[in-house]
Protein backbone atom coordinates (compact mmCIF):
# COMPACT_ATOMS: atom_id res chain seq x y z
CA UNK A 1 0.00 0.00 0.00
CA UNK A 2 1.41 3.51 -0.45
CA UNK A 3 1.82 6.35 1.66
CA UNK A 4 -1.34 7.96 1.53
CA UNK A 5 -3.38 4.73 2.42
CA UNK A 6 -0.88 4.61 5.31
CA UNK A 7 -1.83 8.00 6.61
CA UNK A 8 -5.58 7.34 5.94
CA UNK A 9 -5.43 4.29 7.67
CA UNK A 10 -3.55 5.73 10.93
CA UNK A 11 -5.90 8.77 11.17
CA UNK A 12 -9.09 6.68 10.75
CA UNK A 13 -8.51 5.25 14.05
CA UNK A 14 -6.02 2.44 15.69
CA UNK A 15 -8.81 -0.26 15.21
CA UNK A 16 -9.36 0.76 11.44
CA UNK A 17 -5.40 0.68 10.79
CA UNK A 18 -5.37 -2.84 12.30
CA UNK A 19 -8.09 -3.78 9.74
CA UNK A 20 -6.34 -2.48 6.88
CA UNK A 21 -2.98 -4.21 7.42
CA UNK A 22 -4.35 -7.51 8.20
CA UNK A 23 -6.18 -7.14 5.04
CA UNK A 24 -3.13 -6.68 3.48
CA UNK A 25 -2.35 -10.47 4.40
CA UNK A 26 -5.54 -11.60 3.82
CA UNK A 27 -6.13 -13.91 1.33
CA UNK A 28 -9.44 -12.09 -0.20
CA UNK A 29 -6.82 -9.35 -1.50
CA UNK A 30 -5.22 -9.77 -4.99
CA UNK A 31 -2.89 -6.51 -4.82
CA UNK A 32 -2.44 -3.21 -2.97
CA UNK A 33 -4.32 -1.37 -5.18
CA UNK A 34 -7.29 -2.74 -4.02
CA UNK A 35 -6.52 -1.86 -0.39
CA UNK A 36 -5.65 1.96 -1.57
CA UNK A 37 -8.90 2.20 -3.64
CA UNK A 38 -10.82 1.02 -0.67
CA UNK A 39 -9.19 2.99 1.87
CA UNK A 40 -9.60 6.29 -0.16
CA UNK A 41 -13.30 5.18 -0.92
CA UNK A 42 -13.80 5.30 2.80
CA UNK A 43 -12.23 8.31 3.07
CA UNK A 44 -14.19 10.30 1.03
CA UNK A 45 -17.75 8.29 2.97
CA UNK A 46 -19.28 11.22 5.42
CA UNK A 47 -20.49 10.49 8.87
CA UNK A 48 -22.17 6.63 9.61
CA UNK A 49 -21.55 5.29 6.42
CA UNK A 50 -17.72 6.12 7.20
CA UNK A 51 -18.06 5.00 10.56
CA UNK A 52 -19.73 1.92 9.40
CA UNK A 53 -17.63 1.19 6.68
CA UNK A 54 -14.12 1.47 9.09
CA UNK A 55 -16.05 -1.13 11.21
CA UNK A 56 -16.23 -3.33 8.38
CA UNK A 57 -12.58 -3.45 7.69
CA UNK A 58 -12.36 -4.07 11.57
CA UNK A 59 -14.73 -6.72 11.41
CA UNK A 60 -13.75 -9.06 8.19
CA UNK A 61 -10.04 -7.50 7.04
CA UNK A 62 -9.63 -9.11 3.49
CA UNK A 63 -13.69 -9.34 2.45
CA UNK A 64 -14.34 -6.19 4.44
CA UNK A 65 -11.50 -4.44 1.95
CA UNK A 66 -12.54 -6.24 -1.28
CA UNK A 67 -16.38 -5.31 -1.48
CA UNK A 68 -15.37 -1.81 -0.68
CA UNK A 69 -12.96 -1.99 -3.58
CA UNK A 70 -15.73 -3.82 -5.63
CA UNK A 71 -18.58 -1.06 -5.09
CA UNK A 72 -18.30 2.35 -6.96
CA UNK A 73 -18.92 5.83 -4.70
CA UNK A 74 -22.38 5.98 -5.19
CA UNK A 75 -23.29 2.40 -4.66
CA UNK A 76 -21.21 2.28 -1.77
CA UNK A 77 -22.52 5.61 0.05
CA UNK A 78 -26.15 3.59 -1.02
CA UNK A 79 -25.40 0.42 1.20
CA UNK A 80 -23.70 2.19 4.35
CA UNK A 81 -26.38 4.70 4.62
CA UNK A 82 -29.10 1.85 4.11
CA UNK A 83 -27.49 -0.50 6.93
CA UNK A 84 -26.52 -0.53 10.45
CA UNK A 85 -25.98 -3.98 10.88
CA UNK A 86 -22.36 -4.70 11.45
CA UNK A 87 -23.36 -8.81 11.41
CA UNK A 88 -24.98 -8.17 8.34
CA UNK A 89 -22.15 -6.21 6.38
CA UNK A 90 -19.39 -8.22 7.58
CA UNK A 91 -21.52 -11.43 6.57
CA UNK A 92 -22.03 -10.04 2.57
CA UNK A 93 -18.26 -9.11 2.28
CA UNK A 94 -17.76 -12.52 3.54
CA UNK A 95 -20.91 -14.26 0.68
CA UNK A 96 -18.92 -12.27 -2.03
CA UNK A 97 -15.26 -12.99 -1.14
CA UNK A 98 -16.13 -16.73 -1.42
CA UNK A 99 -18.40 -15.97 -4.54
CA UNK A 100 -21.86 -17.08 -3.07
CA UNK A 101 -22.67 -13.26 -3.92
CA UNK A 102 -21.47 -11.71 -7.27
CA UNK A 103 -20.99 -8.25 -8.51
CA UNK A 104 -23.79 -8.48 -10.20
CA UNK A 105 -25.95 -8.73 -6.71
CA UNK A 106 -24.07 -6.50 -5.14
CA UNK A 107 -25.63 -3.97 -8.14
CA UNK A 108 -28.91 -5.47 -7.64
CA UNK A 109 -28.68 -4.93 -3.52
CA UNK A 110 -28.12 -1.61 -4.12
CA UNK A 111 -30.74 -0.65 -6.39
CA UNK A 112 -33.18 -2.45 -4.56
CA UNK A 113 -31.92 -0.45 -1.31
CA UNK A 114 -32.04 2.94 -3.36
CA UNK A 115 -35.77 2.18 -3.82
CA UNK A 116 -36.97 1.10 -1.00
CA UNK A 117 -38.07 -2.14 -2.26
CA UNK A 118 -35.17 -3.37 0.46
CA UNK A 119 -34.57 -2.21 3.60
CA UNK A 120 -31.41 -3.02 5.94
CA UNK A 121 -33.35 -5.86 7.89
CA UNK A 122 -34.08 -7.47 4.26
CA UNK A 123 -30.60 -7.43 3.37
CA UNK A 124 -30.31 -9.37 7.06
CA UNK A 125 -32.47 -11.55 6.23
CA UNK A 126 -30.80 -12.14 2.91
CA UNK A 127 -27.38 -12.75 3.78
CA UNK A 128 -29.17 -14.98 6.76
CA UNK A 129 -30.61 -17.20 4.56
CA UNK A 130 -27.89 -17.71 2.43
CA UNK A 131 -25.64 -18.56 5.47
CA UNK A 132 -28.53 -20.81 6.79
CA UNK A 133 -29.82 -22.90 3.69
CA UNK A 134 -27.78 -25.67 4.17
CA UNK A 135 -28.42 -26.48 7.63
CA UNK A 136 -32.73 -24.74 8.31
CA UNK A 137 -35.34 -26.92 6.58
CA UNK A 138 -37.20 -24.32 6.05
CA UNK A 139 -34.56 -22.39 3.15
CA UNK A 140 -34.40 -24.34 0.68
CA UNK A 141 -30.66 -25.65 0.12
CA UNK A 142 -30.97 -24.70 -3.77
CA UNK A 143 -31.54 -21.26 -3.25
CA UNK A 144 -29.52 -18.65 -4.57
CA UNK A 145 -28.68 -14.77 -4.26
CA UNK A 146 -30.47 -14.54 -7.50
CA UNK A 147 -33.93 -16.48 -5.79
CA UNK A 148 -33.84 -14.31 -2.80
CA UNK A 149 -33.09 -10.97 -4.80
CA UNK A 150 -36.44 -11.91 -7.06
CA UNK A 151 -38.17 -12.43 -4.12
CA UNK A 152 -36.97 -9.45 -2.13
CA UNK A 153 -38.10 -7.37 -4.78
CA UNK A 154 -42.07 -8.19 -4.76
CA UNK A 155 -42.09 -9.28 -0.66
CA UNK A 156 -40.31 -8.52 3.02
CA UNK A 157 -37.98 -10.86 3.22
CA UNK A 158 -37.37 -9.71 6.80
CA UNK A 159 -41.28 -11.15 7.42
CA UNK A 160 -39.69 -14.67 6.09
CA UNK A 161 -39.55 -17.45 7.59
CA UNK A 162 -38.24 -19.59 4.99
CA UNK A 163 -37.65 -19.81 1.47
CA UNK A 164 -38.99 -22.93 -0.53
CA UNK A 165 -38.71 -23.78 -4.41
CA UNK A 166 -40.08 -25.97 -6.83
CA UNK A 167 -38.76 -25.91 -10.00
CA UNK A 168 -38.50 -22.53 -10.98
CA UNK A 169 -41.47 -20.91 -8.76
CA UNK A 170 -40.00 -19.65 -5.37
CA UNK A 171 -42.55 -19.39 -2.32
CA UNK A 172 -41.87 -17.72 1.00
CA UNK A 173 -43.74 -18.51 4.36
CA UNK A 174 -44.06 -15.13 6.02
CA UNK A 175 -44.85 -14.76 9.55
CA UNK A 176 -47.59 -12.72 8.21
CA UNK A 177 -50.99 -12.09 10.50
CA UNK A 178 -53.84 -13.71 11.86
CA UNK A 179 -55.54 -13.37 8.42
CA UNK A 180 -52.37 -15.04 6.22
CA UNK A 181 -49.06 -16.97 6.64
CA UNK A 182 -47.57 -18.51 10.14
CA UNK A 183 -49.50 -16.42 12.67
CA UNK A 184 -52.66 -17.04 10.48
CA UNK A 185 -51.70 -20.92 10.67
CA UNK A 186 -50.60 -21.00 14.42
CA UNK A 187 -53.48 -18.58 16.06
CA UNK A 188 -56.29 -20.53 13.35
CA UNK A 189 -54.77 -24.16 13.44
CA UNK A 190 -52.68 -24.74 16.20
CA UNK A 191 -53.47 -22.02 19.17
CA UNK A 192 -57.49 -21.60 17.99
CA UNK A 193 -57.64 -18.49 19.41
CA UNK A 194 -58.64 -16.99 15.66
CA UNK A 195 -62.77 -16.63 15.25
CA UNK A 196 -63.44 -19.66 16.85
CA UNK A 197 -66.76 -18.45 17.08
CA UNK A 198 -67.72 -18.21 13.35
CA UNK A 199 -70.20 -21.03 11.38
CA UNK A 200 -66.69 -22.75 9.87
CA UNK A 201 -65.04 -25.56 11.78
CA UNK A 202 -61.32 -25.71 12.47
CA UNK A 203 -59.11 -28.29 12.19
CA UNK A 204 -55.68 -28.46 14.55
CA UNK A 205 -52.30 -29.86 14.06
CA UNK A 206 -51.64 -32.11 16.60
CA UNK A 207 -49.20 -30.01 19.06
CA UNK A 208 -50.69 -31.16 22.81
CA UNK A 209 -52.36 -27.73 23.13
CA UNK A 210 -55.34 -27.45 25.14
CA UNK A 211 -57.71 -25.55 22.64
CA UNK A 212 -61.86 -24.91 24.72
CA UNK A 213 -59.96 -26.68 27.44
CA UNK A 214 -59.75 -29.64 25.84
CA UNK A 215 -56.03 -30.98 25.72
CA UNK A 216 -55.21 -32.32 22.14
CA UNK A 217 -52.60 -35.54 20.82
CA UNK A 218 -49.18 -34.05 21.10
CA UNK A 219 -47.71 -35.09 17.80
CA UNK A 220 -45.92 -32.15 16.06
CA UNK A 221 -44.18 -29.10 17.72
CA UNK A 222 -44.49 -25.55 16.08
CA UNK A 223 -41.05 -25.95 14.07
CA UNK A 224 -41.86 -29.12 12.79
CA UNK A 225 -45.56 -27.74 11.69
CA UNK A 226 -43.08 -25.46 9.58
CA UNK A 227 -41.12 -28.30 8.26
CA UNK A 228 -44.07 -29.96 6.84
CA UNK A 229 -45.81 -26.90 5.37
CA UNK A 230 -42.58 -26.57 3.52
CA UNK A 231 -42.01 -30.29 2.81
CA UNK A 232 -46.02 -29.95 1.49
CA UNK A 233 -44.18 -27.02 -1.02
CA UNK A 234 -41.74 -29.12 -1.90
CA UNK A 235 -43.14 -33.08 -2.46
CA UNK A 236 -47.09 -32.28 -2.39
CA UNK A 237 -49.66 -32.84 -5.09
CA UNK A 238 -49.55 -29.11 -6.79
CA UNK A 239 -52.83 -27.84 -8.63
CA UNK A 240 -51.70 -24.18 -10.06
CA UNK A 241 -55.08 -21.47 -10.73
CA UNK A 242 -52.90 -18.68 -12.08
CA UNK A 243 -51.02 -17.03 -9.06
CA UNK A 244 -52.98 -19.41 -6.79
CA UNK A 245 -51.22 -22.98 -5.77
CA UNK A 246 -53.16 -25.31 -4.18
CA UNK A 247 -51.11 -28.48 -2.59
CA UNK A 248 -52.09 -31.35 -0.65
CA UNK A 249 -49.22 -33.38 1.34
CA UNK A 250 -49.55 -36.59 2.64
CA UNK A 251 -46.70 -36.99 5.69
CA UNK A 252 -45.03 -40.03 5.82
CA UNK A 253 -41.01 -39.71 5.59
CA UNK A 254 -39.81 -37.84 8.69
CA UNK A 255 -43.04 -37.41 10.32
CA UNK A 256 -43.94 -41.41 11.37
CA UNK A 257 -45.55 -40.17 14.82
CA UNK A 258 -47.52 -36.84 13.59
CA UNK A 259 -50.66 -38.14 13.47
CA UNK A 260 -51.37 -36.17 10.08
CA UNK A 261 -52.30 -38.60 6.99
CA UNK A 262 -53.15 -35.43 5.12
CA UNK A 263 -52.54 -32.03 4.99
CA UNK A 264 -53.35 -28.68 2.14
CA UNK A 265 -51.14 -25.58 2.08
CA UNK A 266 -52.31 -22.42 -0.04
CA UNK A 267 -50.14 -20.47 -1.87
CA UNK A 268 -51.00 -16.98 -3.37
CA UNK A 269 -48.38 -14.73 -5.50
CA UNK A 270 -45.63 -16.65 -4.17
CA UNK A 271 -46.92 -16.28 -0.66
CA UNK A 272 -48.37 -19.29 1.92
CA UNK A 273 -51.60 -17.75 3.29
CA UNK A 274 -52.94 -20.45 5.19
CA UNK A 275 -51.85 -24.35 5.79
CA UNK A 276 -54.48 -27.00 7.67
CA UNK A 277 -54.81 -31.06 8.56
CA UNK A 278 -57.34 -32.24 6.79
CA UNK A 279 -57.47 -35.84 8.41
CA UNK A 280 -54.99 -38.45 10.92
CA UNK A 281 -55.66 -40.06 13.65
CA UNK A 282 -54.69 -37.27 15.95
CA UNK A 283 -56.39 -34.24 13.85
CA UNK A 284 -59.18 -33.02 15.83
CA UNK A 285 -62.04 -30.63 14.86
CA UNK A 286 -63.52 -27.65 16.36
CA UNK A 287 -67.46 -28.22 15.10
CA UNK A 288 -69.59 -24.95 16.15
CA UNK A 289 -72.65 -26.46 15.25
CA UNK A 290 -72.55 -29.92 17.36
CA UNK A 291 -74.35 -29.81 20.87
CA UNK A 292 -76.88 -27.72 20.09
CA UNK A 293 -74.46 -24.92 18.50
CA UNK A 294 -72.10 -24.96 21.67
CA UNK A 295 -69.71 -26.99 19.80
CA UNK A 296 -67.37 -29.96 20.43
CA UNK A 297 -64.00 -30.71 20.29
CA UNK A 298 -63.41 -33.78 18.86
CA UNK A 299 -61.50 -36.48 16.36
CA UNK A 300 -63.40 -36.74 12.99
CA UNK A 301 -62.14 -38.64 9.86
CA UNK B 1 -67.11 -9.96 8.69
CA UNK B 2 -69.29 -7.21 7.88
CA UNK B 3 -71.40 -7.67 5.20
CA UNK B 4 -70.80 -4.68 2.98
CA UNK B 5 -68.83 -4.34 -0.41
CA UNK B 6 -71.26 -6.31 -2.74
CA UNK B 7 -73.75 -9.69 -1.87
CA UNK B 8 -74.23 -12.00 -4.62
CA UNK B 9 -77.56 -14.14 -4.08
CA UNK B 10 -78.47 -16.23 -7.27
CA UNK B 11 -81.63 -18.14 -7.69
CA UNK B 12 -81.89 -20.74 -10.38
CA UNK B 13 -83.24 -23.89 -10.69
CA UNK B 14 -86.90 -25.63 -11.54
CA UNK B 15 -89.63 -24.91 -8.81
CA UNK B 16 -88.78 -26.67 -5.36
CA UNK B 17 -85.12 -27.84 -7.40
CA UNK B 18 -84.07 -24.76 -6.97
CA UNK B 19 -80.21 -23.49 -5.84
CA UNK B 20 -78.95 -20.19 -4.49
CA UNK B 21 -75.54 -19.41 -3.74
CA UNK B 22 -74.80 -16.32 -2.20
CA UNK B 23 -71.15 -14.60 -1.89
CA UNK B 24 -70.66 -12.00 1.45
CA UNK B 25 -68.13 -10.13 0.08
CA UNK B 26 -67.07 -7.65 2.75
CA UNK B 27 -65.45 -4.26 3.03
CA UNK B 28 -61.82 -6.14 4.03
CA UNK B 29 -62.28 -8.34 0.94
CA UNK B 30 -63.67 -5.04 -1.48
CA UNK B 31 -60.27 -3.28 0.28
CA UNK B 32 -58.07 -6.44 -1.07
CA UNK B 33 -59.44 -6.14 -4.39
CA UNK B 34 -58.08 -2.53 -4.66
CA UNK B 35 -54.48 -3.43 -3.54
CA UNK B 36 -54.65 -6.18 -6.74
CA UNK B 37 -55.91 -8.97 -4.35
CA UNK B 38 -58.51 -10.90 -5.75
CA UNK B 39 -58.20 -13.71 -3.86
CA UNK B 40 -58.73 -13.30 -0.04
CA UNK B 41 -61.60 -14.65 2.36
CA UNK B 42 -65.46 -14.22 1.39
CA UNK B 43 -68.02 -15.89 3.28
CA UNK B 44 -70.52 -18.24 1.31
CA UNK B 45 -74.20 -19.51 1.80
CA UNK B 46 -75.98 -22.01 -0.32
CA UNK B 47 -79.99 -22.64 -0.01
CA UNK B 48 -80.75 -26.12 -1.76
CA UNK B 49 -84.33 -26.75 -2.49
CA UNK B 50 -85.47 -24.64 0.52
CA UNK B 51 -82.87 -26.47 2.67
CA UNK B 52 -79.83 -24.42 4.38
CA UNK B 53 -77.01 -26.30 3.19
CA UNK B 54 -74.30 -23.57 4.89
CA UNK B 55 -74.54 -19.89 6.43
CA UNK B 56 -77.49 -18.22 7.37
CA UNK B 57 -79.66 -15.91 4.74
CA UNK B 58 -80.96 -14.16 7.34
CA UNK B 59 -77.89 -12.67 8.76
CA UNK B 60 -76.28 -13.06 4.87
CA UNK B 61 -73.37 -15.24 6.58
CA UNK B 62 -71.50 -18.54 4.93
CA UNK B 63 -68.82 -20.71 5.48
CA UNK B 64 -65.64 -19.20 4.99
CA UNK B 65 -62.89 -19.58 1.58
CA UNK B 66 -60.98 -17.94 -0.85
CA UNK B 67 -63.12 -15.71 -3.37
CA UNK B 68 -61.16 -17.06 -6.23
CA UNK B 69 -60.57 -20.72 -4.99
CA UNK B 70 -64.32 -21.24 -4.35
CA UNK B 71 -65.16 -19.93 -8.12
CA UNK B 72 -62.86 -22.76 -9.17
CA UNK B 73 -64.23 -25.22 -7.26
CA UNK B 74 -67.76 -24.73 -8.18
CA UNK B 75 -66.90 -24.42 -12.05
CA UNK B 76 -65.23 -27.90 -10.84
CA UNK B 77 -68.00 -29.48 -9.39
CA UNK B 78 -70.53 -28.34 -12.44
CA UNK B 79 -67.68 -30.25 -14.59
CA UNK B 80 -68.32 -33.41 -12.66
CA UNK B 81 -71.49 -33.46 -12.19
CA UNK B 82 -71.88 -33.62 -15.53
CA UNK B 83 -69.59 -36.36 -15.87
CA UNK B 84 -71.37 -38.31 -13.17
CA UNK B 85 -68.27 -37.50 -10.46
CA UNK B 86 -68.59 -35.74 -6.97
CA UNK B 87 -68.29 -32.12 -7.23
CA UNK B 88 -66.55 -30.95 -3.80
CA UNK B 89 -66.34 -27.10 -2.79
CA UNK B 90 -63.50 -27.11 0.05
CA UNK B 91 -63.66 -23.71 2.57
CA UNK B 92 -60.25 -23.37 3.63
CA UNK B 93 -60.93 -21.39 6.95
CA UNK B 94 -61.77 -24.73 8.49
CA UNK B 95 -62.11 -27.07 6.31
CA UNK B 96 -65.44 -27.65 5.88
CA UNK B 97 -66.98 -28.86 2.81
CA UNK B 98 -69.99 -28.79 0.62
CA UNK B 99 -70.55 -31.76 -2.01
CA UNK B 100 -72.13 -32.21 -5.10
CA UNK B 101 -73.52 -35.57 -5.86
CA UNK B 102 -75.07 -36.66 -9.06
CA UNK B 103 -77.92 -39.22 -7.58
CA UNK B 104 -79.94 -39.72 -11.04
CA UNK B 105 -79.30 -38.44 -14.94
CA UNK B 106 -80.58 -35.03 -13.89
CA UNK B 107 -80.63 -34.99 -10.56
CA UNK B 108 -77.95 -33.48 -7.87
CA UNK B 109 -77.40 -34.28 -4.18
CA UNK B 110 -76.18 -30.90 -2.41
CA UNK B 111 -74.71 -31.52 0.98
CA UNK B 112 -72.18 -30.25 3.74
CA UNK B 113 -69.48 -32.27 4.83
CA UNK B 114 -68.09 -31.82 8.16
CA UNK B 115 -65.84 -34.71 7.96
CA UNK B 116 -63.19 -35.34 5.42
CA UNK B 117 -64.45 -38.94 5.26
CA UNK B 118 -67.93 -37.79 4.31
CA UNK B 119 -66.79 -36.62 1.18
CA UNK B 120 -66.95 -40.07 -0.78
CA UNK B 121 -69.02 -41.78 2.15
CA UNK B 122 -72.20 -39.96 2.57
CA UNK B 123 -72.93 -42.28 5.70
CA UNK B 124 -69.87 -40.66 7.51
CA UNK B 125 -71.49 -37.31 7.57
CA UNK B 126 -72.53 -35.96 10.80
CA UNK B 127 -76.26 -35.40 11.60
CA UNK B 128 -75.65 -31.96 11.52
CA UNK B 129 -74.94 -31.83 7.87
CA UNK B 130 -77.67 -30.76 5.94
CA UNK B 131 -78.65 -32.20 1.98
CA UNK B 132 -81.09 -31.10 -0.56
CA UNK B 133 -81.50 -32.37 -4.11
CA UNK B 134 -81.85 -30.35 -7.16
CA UNK B 135 -81.63 -30.57 -10.80
CA UNK B 136 -78.18 -30.84 -12.55
CA UNK B 137 -79.00 -27.95 -14.49
CA UNK B 138 -80.00 -25.60 -11.61
CA UNK B 139 -76.72 -26.16 -10.49
CA UNK B 140 -75.10 -25.37 -13.85
CA UNK B 141 -77.60 -22.11 -14.08
CA UNK B 142 -76.47 -21.03 -10.70
CA UNK B 143 -72.31 -21.53 -10.83
CA UNK B 144 -72.20 -20.14 -13.96
CA UNK B 145 -74.19 -17.00 -13.32
CA UNK B 146 -72.80 -16.92 -9.47
CA UNK B 147 -68.73 -17.20 -11.15
CA UNK B 148 -70.25 -14.53 -13.71
CA UNK B 149 -71.21 -12.24 -11.71
CA UNK B 150 -68.24 -12.54 -9.16
CA UNK B 151 -66.11 -11.69 -11.79
CA UNK B 152 -68.41 -8.43 -13.17
CA UNK B 153 -68.45 -6.89 -9.37
CA UNK B 154 -65.09 -7.40 -8.58
CA UNK B 155 -64.18 -5.59 -11.83
CA UNK B 156 -66.18 -3.15 -11.18
CA UNK B 157 -64.14 -2.53 -7.98
CA UNK B 158 -61.16 -2.29 -9.97
CA UNK B 159 -61.42 -2.80 -13.84
CA UNK B 160 -57.56 -3.61 -13.88
CA UNK B 161 -58.35 -6.44 -11.91
CA UNK B 162 -59.22 -8.44 -14.80
CA UNK B 163 -55.57 -8.74 -15.97
CA UNK B 164 -54.85 -10.30 -12.42
CA UNK B 165 -53.54 -13.86 -13.78
CA UNK B 166 -56.27 -15.71 -11.57
CA UNK B 167 -58.61 -13.73 -12.70
CA UNK B 168 -58.08 -14.38 -15.96
CA UNK B 169 -57.89 -17.67 -15.14
CA UNK B 170 -61.03 -17.73 -13.93
CA UNK B 171 -62.67 -16.05 -17.00
CA UNK B 172 -61.35 -18.87 -18.85
CA UNK B 173 -62.61 -21.48 -16.83
CA UNK B 174 -65.75 -20.44 -16.88
CA UNK B 175 -66.01 -19.76 -20.69
CA UNK B 176 -64.72 -23.56 -20.91
CA UNK B 177 -67.42 -24.88 -18.53
CA UNK B 178 -69.79 -22.91 -20.52
CA UNK B 179 -69.51 -24.37 -23.52
CA UNK B 180 -68.55 -27.46 -22.43
CA UNK B 181 -71.70 -28.47 -20.15
CA UNK B 182 -73.69 -26.39 -22.45
CA UNK B 183 -77.56 -28.43 -23.19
Amino acid sequence: MDAETARLAADGGADFRRGVYRAADSEAIDSFDQIDNAVRKIENLDGPANHRAKLLVYDTDGPGVKLVDELDSTDLRTLFKSVESRDTLARLSRQFDDGTVESRHLDEITDLLDSGDMDSADLGRFSEMLDQRKSDPLIDDSIGADDLLATASKSDLSDSLGVIKRGERIHTIPEGDVEAGWNHIKSRHIDGDYKLDQKDSTSFFPAGQTVKGKELPDGLSERKVQEMVADAIKHGDETVTGSRIEYYFEPTDGYSNSGVNNMKVIVDDGTVKTAFPISGEKVYKWVPDLNDGNGVLSHHD
Amino acid sequence: MTVMGFCLTMTSGLDQMSLDISLYCGEEYKEEVKKGSPDSWIEVGIVANETVICGDPEVESGLTGYACGVQFDLLDAVEAVYSDQIGVIEFEFGPDWIVFEPTSEDAVNVAKSTTYSGLEDSEARLAIDPSAVVTKTAVRIEVLETVQLFIENISEIDPEILNHNTVSELERKLKDVRENTGE
